[in-house]
């Protein structure tokens, strides 16, 4: 490479990383009514680095203490105080302290359909806990800022069965003579791209297709008839809730169908899949209404600022790896300092901008360990192009013949750790399948920098010192005298 | 020759792991893990309602107020907690009073709500400023109960893909290097998550989810340390020189080579887990106890990709190179006898010529 060219990419590439650097650290600031974020600000935190949102679940019959104080006296007579909850007299006998079986198995089936709905929502962190043996306290971590907290803690609440109809249901008359679309004709819900937003689709199985088809079909006839407009509108209920609506122009004979409402994230769409994907199974649909008064927003469960104390910790240990590089390997360190900036700043963009990544306490473990990986392979490479050096080869062979020698292994390792974090990413669910997706991308990218980056990084600065050997501070191993 | 990895060494790392293993399997299974402030069961004293109306100030001065009065009524409060409504219209001052979920009597704890409700109304403004108007408009106490749920999909969902994962790097290794090491590391992996979790339990490290996520942490770190001394043995044992050396002599040298590398990423990763464990200290001790999971499991993964694994795999090619010289013997005895075969029907065709 010639000097020209090289001051050419260094300034290219220092510029890059500088403005990369700006924007991915810098606090965030206001400019006029704009404000700046930086990236490391946009990344989303699990409920123990970042906080986030829980409710408490009153099933009917059951009231807050708070509720029963500014209910009437004769409301209140309704009711028996059971811990630090009250239950209707209706369910609870508070002589003998006995609560009516039916309302415990209502409720355990609602329970475990609530538990069901919050964990395909994929929430790092939630957890579902019981509150004085009837309500329920769920706790999410914080979610994209488009998304209605009070909808999704509503939708994935409702009870009752699915029902997909061409009238609306407003009484549980209505309900009730609806027809059950239960998992003989539905086989499973789930969230699919659209053009604008998210959609939800919906998979029949052979026989839902066909009754679906045929619904549509004399929804649309019916819709020529009367015709006054020449669609329908098909309805899509969850016991007395309608979670979806579509307009029927034709008869739709297919295996799935995508709905698309006004999702505009992930999380609105997945909310309504995951309802639908519940009430399948007849055994886990229950017909509790379970309501809520507040959402909480709650501080992080591993301490207040940890989020910036963990960030600032890792940045020492990232800085003190450059560091090390730079006054052992000298000139190469320089180039190991900027293949390691590009691989943090890619990791960042990557961990910022992908929708649906959130960091917590094992995403923290993964950055930390890919970091070790890319620093541990460099470093091994630089060891092995120091001791070609050592035994006598010229610079440009020691550096050709070192990172050759380092190939085998930094490609088996990462090969074995990007194949081993993708099936714990496909496999697991919650923290260890964020922590491993931060982990295969942190693997890809160290991979790429190890191998590519780094390499190229030494060739651009190599091309300037006028003495190369000492600019990377190679020595000779000294030759035994003969005697 | 090197005593490093000799048969005695090997089944004293098989005794010392043997033993923290059943150890640990036998305070799992009496008494579990300890559970962290994510997922144990509590007895909480919830004070809700206008009290996010109060300022920072007040509130702390409301808080302080709270929890005198909880402890003089001789509860010890483990844990204050204050969540406020998204809309702001209500805030719940929380007071851990218990990490179980029936540590006391039922007409106890109503006694400790009146009281602290009482309490809470003989406050005047005086103290904390409109306090009265917030009282007045609704400020409520009850004692919660709550029952965590154990993440059981969680940990087998993450126990099926690290045995897939296990599955995978054997496959990979005893293709790409030799099957011995292939059954190291997959041993190793087990060994070093299963020695993980047992040295949690042992300890009795309050753990919640944070528990997968050092398993999954030991597991990769315990891959990255055995793919690192087996890539060095297997570069070396390409070499003439290596392959005469004596199996257990061959392994010992690898392993000294290949130490600094271990060693230098255990140290990165130690160095981690011990900084973010201080600000865990200072901040919130759930995080200093997760970053002491991970520390083990450095510790662990370290010990057993220098001592552990390599001994195993020292007895394993020290059968191996036996096998083959063995063979190689064989192969020799025959072609001796070939020989001398060769020799007699020449010397029977001579005879008969």
């Amino acid at each position: 490479m010639g000097k020209g060219k090289s001051v050419l990419l260094i300034v290219i590439v220092t510029v890059v990383l500088a403005g990369l650097l700006f924007i991915g650290f810098t606090p965030s600031f206001s400019v006029g009514v704009q404000n700046f974020k930086s990236l490391l600000s946009g990344v989303d935190l699990g409920t123990d680095l970042g906080g986030g949102y829980y409710t408490v679940y009153y099933p009917e019959g059951v009231l807050s203490a708070s509720d029963y104080a500014i209910e009437d006296e004769e409301t209140q007579s309704e009711y028996s105080q059971y811990k630090g909850i009250y239950l209707s007299n209706e369910i609870y006998d508070a002589e003998t302290q006995t609560v009516d079986e039916e309302f415990v198995s209502e409720f355990d089936n609602a329970v475990a359909a609530i538990r069901a709905r919050f964990d395909q929502m994929g929430f790092v962190n939630c957890s579902v806990a019981l509150e004085n043996d009837y309500t329920v306290r769920v706790s999410i971590p914080v979610v994209n800022d488009n998304v209605s907290l009070q909808d999704m803690f509503t939708q994935l609440a409702y009870s009752g069965s699915l029902h997909i109809t061409d009238s609306t249901i407003d009484t549980s008359n209505a309900e009730r003579r609806a027809e059950v679309w239960d998992s003989s004709l539905v086989s499973g819900a789930g969230v699919a791209g659209a053009d604008t937003g998210y959609a939800v689709a919906i998979n029949f199985t052979s026989e839902g297709r066909t009754r679906f088809a045929e619904l549509t079909s004399s929804m649309v006839s019916s819709s020529d008839d009367s015709s006054s407009s020449s669609s329908a509108t098909l309805y899509i209920y969850v016991g007395m809730n309608q979670v979806l609506s579509v307009s029927v122009t034709e008869e739709m004979d297919q295996d799935t169908i995508y709905i698309s409402g006004n999702f505009d994230t992930r999380e609105e769409a997945q909310a309504i899949a995951s309802v639908i994907n519940s009430v399948l199974d007849e055994d886990d649909v229950f017909d509790l209404d379970m309501t809520y008064s507040y959402i909480y927003e709650f501080a992080p469960t591993m301490g207040e600022n940890t989020a910036v104390w963990v960030a600032a910790v890792v940045g020492v240990l990232f800085l003190a790896a450059i560091v090390f590089a730079l006054a052992k390997y000298k000139g190469m360190g320089l180039a190991f300092t900027y293949g390691f900036l590009t691989w943090m700043l890619a990791l960042l963009l990557c961990v910022s901008l992908i929708g649906g990544i959130v960091v917590d306490f094992g995403g923290v473990l993964a950055i930390v360990l890919s970091a070790a990986l890319m620093t541990g392979f460099s470093y091994y490479a630089y060891s092995n192009i120091r001791g070609e050096f050592a035994t006598g080869k010229t610079l440009t062979a020691s550096i050709k013949s070192g990172f050759k020698k380092s190939l085998a292994l930094t490609i088996d390792a990462h090969i074995v750790l990007a194949a081993a974090s993708l099936v714990l990413w496909l496999v697991s669910t919650g923290t260890v399948a964020f922590m491993s997706l931060i982990f295969l991308i942190g693997t890809l990218l160290s991979a790429a920098c190890t191998l590519l980056v780094n390499r190229f990084y030494l060739y651009m600065f190599m091309a300037q010192p006028k003495n190369k050997i000492a600019f990377c501070s190679f020595k000779r191993e000294e030759a035994e005298d003969d005697e | 020759m090197s005593k490093a990895f000799s048969k005695k060494h090997l089944f004293l790392c098989l005794a010392i792991s043997l033993a923290l293993l059943v150890a640990g399997a036998f305070v799992f299974g009496f008494l579990g893990f300890s559970e962290d402030s994510t997922v144990r069961d509590e007895t909480v004293v919830r004070v809700n309602g206008f009290v996010s109306q109060l300022s920072e100030e007040d509130r702390g001065e409301f808080i302080d107020f709270c929890e005198n009065y909880i402890e003089s009524e001789g509860y010890g409060v483990i844990t204050v907690r204050y969540a406020r409504d998204t809309s702001w219209t209500d805030g719940a001052c929380e007071f851990v009073i218990a990490a179980s979920a029936d540590a006391y009597e039922q007409a106890e704890l109503d006694a400790l709500s009146e009281g602290l409700d009482t309490a809470i109304g003989t406050l005047t403004s005086d103290q904390i400023p409109d306090i009265e108007t917030w009282v007045d408009l609704g400020i409520h106490v009850t004692v919660v109960e709550s029952e965590n749920t154990f993440f059981a999909d969680y940990a087998w969902r993450a126990a099926v893909a690290g045995a897939a994962v296990l599955v995978i790097a054997f496959a990979y290794a005893a293709i790409r290097f030799r099957p011995g090491m292939g059954l190291g590391i997959l041993v190793g992996g087990v060994h070093d998550v299963l020695l993980t979790l047992a040295l949690i339990a042992l300890f009795r490290l309050p753990v919640g989810v944070t528990l997968i996520a050092v398993a999954a942490f030991s597991l990769l770190t315990s891959l990255l340390f055995n793919f690192a001394v087996f890539g060095r043995m297997r570069s070396n044992f390409r070499s003439e020189d290596w392959k005469e050396l004596p199996a257990r002599e061959a392994v010992a040298r690898s392993v000294k080579e290949s130490r600094r590398t271990v060693f230098t990423g255990a140290i990165v990763l130690a160095a981690v887990a011990i900084l973010i464990g201080v600000v865990g200290v200072v901040l919130g001790l759930d995080l200093a106890y997760a970053m002491i999971g991970g520390l083990l499991a450095v510790i662990v993964s370290a010990y057993s990709s220098l001592l552990f694994v390599p001994a195993l795999f020292a007895a394993i090619k020290a059968r191996t190179d036996k096998r083959r010289a063995e063979r190689a013997k064989y192969d020799y005895v025959s072609d001796r006898e070939r020989k001398k075969r060769e020799k007699a029907e020449k010397q029977a065709v001579g005879a008969e010529e």
